[in-house]
C-alpha cells in the first residue's frame, strides 16, 4: 500500500508543523512522565522501605531471642547489613554502609513487653515479702509497657520511636534492657495512651517493633511535587 | 504573519496529525501508566499484607498459651492475630476494602516417616479487595490481594521432677503445699500444644501424670494437688523416668526440658548391691541384734549370705535418720514402682533388710543400675579451692576395673552432723554460715573434717570399695549419680536408637535440657554448692542464699560445653517457689518458642 503524502508541502514545512504540534503535546506529556516517574520512585523507595523494616525485624528477632547467634545490632558492622539494603535511600556515610547520623533514614528497633509476674520475678531481687501477688510497690512497672529492648539506627536526631525513646543509661550496650529496669525502672515505661492505640498486649506478651523513616525528597521531578517522609513500621 | 502561521497555512491537511496521533496514543500511554502504578500500588498493599500476616501467624504461635484447652488456645490465638494483623494493616489501608482474615490453622509438622518432630506451624490467611485508579477506565474496579502468613512454634516437652520427700512437710504453710502450687500456677504457662508431665520420687520414683498434652484440662491440677510428702529423696531415679518419659513422647524437634525441684541432697542409691558373703566389721545391728547390738559402734558383723560372691540383689538403700555412721539406712526397695518386686538371693536371709540391710549388702559397687558412675562426672576444669578441705574435684580410681578418673566427685565428702541450714525464715544459722559461708565446693560439706571417716572401706575383705553401712556415704554416692545421670541425660545417646544407655556416646536426639530449682534451708540435709549447677550444666557456681556478698562466683568445674545448660535457680524461701516456677517458665517460653 502507498502511503498518500501531501506532495505540495515542502520539507521544512513538515518540520515546522511537527515541532508546532509536538510542543503543543509536550507540556502534558512532560507532566504526565514526571508523575509517572515521582509516583513509580515513590513505589519503588516504599517497596525498599518496607524490605528493609522486614528484614530489620527479623535481625530483630534473631538477635533477642537467639543467644548462640551472637547478634548485636548495636554494633555498626552489624547495622551495615540493613544499611546496605537500604542503598539508595541516603542512610549511609561510607561506601562501607556505615549508617550515617546525619543520614536521610533511620531505623528504630524495639521490644515491648507488658510487664506482668514473670517479669517482676526476674527483675526483683530479693522477692519482697508477700510476694505474690505482684503490685506498683513491689515491681514499680508491673502491668505497665516497657522497653524491653532498643536499637536506633542512622540520624535518630532527627527522627524517634513513635513509643517513645528509653534512657540511653537505661539500655545495655547490646540492646537490651536488663531486667532489673524492665521490673523497676519507670523511665522505660512507655504510656498505655501510645500503646493502646496501635496494640493491646496481654501481662508478660511482647511485639517486637521495627520502624524506618526515610526522606525521598531527592525523587522530586522539576519540583512539580514533594514527596512526603516515607515511615514504615512493623509489630510482630 | 508568523512562521508557524505560515506553515500551518501553506498545508492546512496536515494540521492536528500529531496531536491525533498522540490522542490515540495517549489511551494507550494512559493505559500502560495506569497499569504500572496500579500494579505497583498493589504490590505496596500485597508487601504490607504479607508482613500483616506474617505478624500474625508469629503473634498466633506465641498465644497459644493463653488457653488451656485446643478451643481456648484457639480463640486466643485468633483474637491476638487480629490484632497484630489490625496494628499492620490499618483498617482502609491505601482505600482498601473489607478485610476478610481467616482464623490461625495449627499443624503439627511431621518427618519423612510421618512421625511428629515437635514443630507446630501456624497459617494465617488474609485478602482484601484493592482499588484501581486507572484500571477503572477499564472497568476494573478493584482486585484481590491475597496473602498467607506462616510461622513455626517449637513445641515444649517438659517432665517436672518433684521431690516429694518427708522433708517437704516442714514449715507452715508446708514446703510441700507451697510446691503443688507453685507447680500449679507453672503449669499454666503452657500451652494445650505443649507436653507436660510429672516424676515424683521418694525412694521410689513413680510417673505422676504421664506427658499429655491434655494437662489443661485439670487432670494434672488435681494430680498435683494430691501430692501426699513421705520418705527418702532417690533423685537419681526420678530424674532417669523423666529421661524415658521424653523419649517416649519422641519429638525430637521440641523443648525437652526435665524441671528438677528438690530441697536438698539425694539420698537413695540404687544398684545391683553385691551380698555380703564374708565378715568384716562395719556399722550397724545384726537382723538379731545378738552380736552386733548398737549402730554407734564398727561392729564384727554376723555374715548371713552364703554361696558365691557374685550374687547380687537389685534395689535401693536410702539414707535413713542422720547423717553420721550411727544414723540409719534402710531398704531394699523398688527404684521405680514399676521394677519387679525385691528378690532377695535364697543364700541371704531376707531377714537382714529394712534396718539391717547393712548386714547384708556388701558394699556399693562402682555403677548404679542405670549405668552412672558412683563416683561423679567428668571434670572439665579445676576450682580454686583445690586442693583443698572442700574441693569437690579429684581422681577417682574405680575398684572394678582399676581405672582412673578425674572427677567432679563427693566420694571424699562427709556431711556435718549439725549441717542444719534450716530457717524458715531464710536467716543463717550458725552452724551452716560458719560452715559453708563462701567457701567453694563443699559448703555445708567438707572432707572428713573429724566425722567418721572415709567413704571406703579402710580393711576387710571390702577395702577400697565404698561403705553402704555408712548413712553418709550412700548420700555421698547418691549425689554422684545424681551428677552423673543428669551427664548423660544431657548426652543423650538416643542418636543410637534404643542401643544407647549411659555410658553409651552416641549423637544426640532430643538435646535435652535440665533446669533446677533448689528449695535451701527446708530442714537438713542441704546440698552443696555446686551440685544442682552440674545437674544444670551452668557455666558459673553462683553463690547460695546464706552467703555473705563476698562471695566469688567461678567457673563450674563439671561444666560440659557441647551439652545444653539449663537454668539453676535456688531460694531459702518456700513463699517464693511461685516466682522461681515463673521465671522458669519465662525462660523456657523465651528458648522455646
Amino acid at each position: 500500500m502507498r502511503l498518500n503524502m501531501p506532495k505540495s508541502t515542502s520539507r521544512q514545512a513538515q518540520k515546522g508543523q511537527a515541532i508546532l504540534e509536538f510542543s503543543l503535546i509536550a507540556f502534558s506529556l512532560a507532566l504526565m512522565f514526571a508523575g509517572a516517574f515521582t509516583v513509580g520512585a515513590m513505589l519503588n523507595k516504599a517497596l525498599q522501605v518496607s524490605n528493609v523494616t522486614r528484614s530489620a525485624a527479623v535481625l530483630m528477632v534473631t538477635a533477642i531471642t537467639n543467644p548462640k547467634a551472637d547478634l548485636n545490632l548495636v554494633l555498626p558492622q552489624n547495622q551495615r547489613i540493613l544499611i546496605r539494603e537500604a542503598s539508595g535511600l541516603g542512610m549511609a556515610s561510607d561506601a562501607q554502609y556505615d549508617p550515617s547520623p546525619t543520614g536521610n533514614g533511620a531505623i528504630f528497633l524495639s521490644k515491648i513487653i507488658l510487664v506482668g509476674d514473670n517479669e517482676c520475678a526476674a527483675g526483683v531481687s530479693p522477692i519482697p515479702t508477700g510476694v505474690p501477688p505482684w503490685s506498683t510497690a513491689t515491681c514499680a512497672n508491673y502491668n505497665t509497657y516497657v522497653f524491653a529492648y532498643y536499637v536506633a539506627i542512622g540520624n535518630n536526631t532527627r527522627w524517634a520511636s513513635a513509643f517513645g525513646t528509653p534512657p540511653s543509661g537505661s539500655v545495655q550496650s547490646d540492646g537490651t534492657i536488663s531486667a532489673v529496669n524492665i521490673a523497676t525502672d519507670t523511665h522505660v515505661q512507655i504510656p498505655s495512651t501510645t500503646m493502646t492505640p496501635i496494640i493491646t498486649l496481654a501481662q508478660s506478651k511482647y511485639a517486637l517493633i521495627s520502624e524506618t523513616y526515610a526522606d525521598v525528597a531527592s525523587i522530586a521531578v522539576f519540583g512539580i511535587y514533594r514527596p512526603p517522609v516515607i515511615y514504615y513500621r512493623t509489630i510482630t | 504573519m508568523s512562521r508557524i502561521a505560515k506553515i500551518v497555512k501553506k498545508d492546512p491537511k496536515r494540521r492536528g496529525f500529531i496531536i491525533l496521533t498522540h490522542a490515540l496514543m495517549l489511551f494507550v500511554t494512559i493505559a500502560m501508566i495506569g497499569l504500572a502504578v496500579d500494579a505497583g500500588t498493589m504490590y505496596v498493599i500485597k508487601g504490607r499484607l504479607s508482613s500483616a500476616v506474617d505478624a500474625a501467624a508469629l503473634a498466633a504461635g506465641r498465644s497459644v498459651n493463653l488457653g488451656s484447652t485446643v478451643a481456648a488456645a484457639s480463640v486466643a490465638a485468633t483474637t491476638t492475630a487480629t490484632q497484630f494483623f489490625n496494628a499492620n494493616f490499618p483498617n482502609g489501608y491505601l482505600g482498601t476494602g473489607t478485610m476478610n482474615l481467616s482464623p490461625p490453622t495449627f499443624t503439627q509438622e511431621t518427618d519423612s516417616n510421618g512421625n511428629p518432630t515437635g514443630y507446630l506451624d501456624i497459617a494465617v490467611n488474609a485478602s482484601v479487595p484493592a482499588p484501581t485508579y486507572f484500571m477503572q477506565i477499564f472497568g476494573i474496579r478493584n482486585v484481590n490481594v491475597s496473602g498467607t502468613g506462616t510461622a513455626t512454634r517449637r513445641g515444649t516437652v517438659m517432665i517436672l521432677v518433684l521431690d516429694i520427700s518427708t522433708s517437704m512437710n516442714s514449715g507452715s504453710p508446708t514446703a510441700c503445699s507451697q510446691m503443688k502450687a507453685a507447680a500449679q500456677q507453672f503449669i499454666t504457662n503452657f500451652s494445650p500444644y505443649d507436653t507436660i508431665g510429672v516424676v515424683e520420687f521418694t525412694f521410689t520414683a513413680d510417673v505422676l501424670y504421664p506427658p499429655s498434652t491434655n494437662f489443661g484440662n485439670g487432670t494434672l491440677n488435681t494430680a498435683l494437688g494430691n501430692i501426699n510428702c513421705t520418705n527418702n529423696t532417690n533423685t537419681t531415679s526420678g530424674l532417669w523416668l523423666a529421661y524415658e518419659q521424653i523419649k517416649s513422647v519422641g519429638l525430637p524437634l521440641a523443648y525437652n526440658s526435665i524441671v528438677l525441684f528438690t530441697d536438698g541432697s539425694p539420698n537413695g542409691i540404687s544398684a545391683n548391691f553385691p551380698v555380703r558373703t564374708q565378715a568384716d566389721t562395719r556399722y550397724g545391728q545384726d537382723y538379731t541384734q545378738g552380736i552386733c547390738t548398737s549402730t554407734g559402734t564398727p561392729c564384727a558383723m554376723p555374715v548371713i549370705c552364703s554361696g558365691a560372691a557374685s550374687q547380687t540383689v537389685r534395689g535401693t538403700i536410702p539414707q535413713g535418720a542422720g547423717q553420721t555412721n550411727t544414723g540409719g539406712t534402710s531398704g531394699l526397695y523398688q527404684p521405680i514402682n514399676t521394677d519387679p518386686a525385691i528378690s532377695y538371693p535364697a543364700a541371704c536371709n531376707s531377714s537382714a533388710s529394712g534396718a539391717y540391710i547393712r548386714q547384708m549388702v556388701a558394699y556399693i559397687p562402682d555403677f548404679d543400675v542405670y549405668g552412672n558412675s558412683t563416683h561423679g562426672v567428668p571434670a572439665t576444669s579445676t576450682p580454686p579451692n583445690c586442693p583443698g578441705a572442700t574441693c569437690g574435684v579429684a581422681n577417682v580410681t574405680l575398684k572394678s576395673t582399676g581405672a582412673t578418673y578425674y572427677y567432679d566427685t563427693r566420694d571424699f565428702w562427709e556431711f556435718q552432723a549439725n549441717n542444719l541450714c534450716s530457717s524458715p525464715s531464710g536467716s543463717a544459722v550458725a552452724p551452716c554460715s560458719a560452715r559453708g559461708n563462701n567457701q567453694p565446693g563443699g559448703g555445708v560439706w567438707s572432707s572428713f573434717p573429724g566425722g567418721s571417716g572415709s567413704n571406703f572401706f579402710t580393711a576387710g575383705p571390702y577395702v577400697g570399695y565404698m561403705r553402704p553401712d555408712q548413712p553418709t556415704t550412700i548420700v555421698a554416692a547418691t549425689m554422684n549419680t545424681a551428677m552423673s545421670e543428669s551427664y548423660w541425660i544431657r548426652a543423650d545417646s538416643s542418636g543410637c536408637g534404643g542401643s544407647g544407655g549411659n555410658g553409651t556416646v552416641c549423637p544426640t536426639l532430643y538435646h535435652p535440657v535440665i533446669n533446677t530449682i533448689y528449695l535451701l534451708g527446708n530442714a537438713t540435709d542441704a546440698a552443696d554448692h555446686e551440685f544442682l549447677s552440674i545437674m544444670s550444666n551452668t557455666q558459673q557456681i553462683i553463690a547460695l542464699p546464706y552467703d555473705n556478698p563476698g562471695y566469688v562466683p567461678y567457673t563450674n568445674p563439671a561444666y560440659q560445653q557441647h551439652q545444653e545448660s539449663g537454668l539453676y535457680q535456688v531460694t531459702a524461701s518456700p513463699s517464693q517457689l511461685t516466682v522461681l516456677f515463673g521465671k522458669l517458665a519465662d525462660e523456657v517460653l523465651r528458648l522455646s518458642h
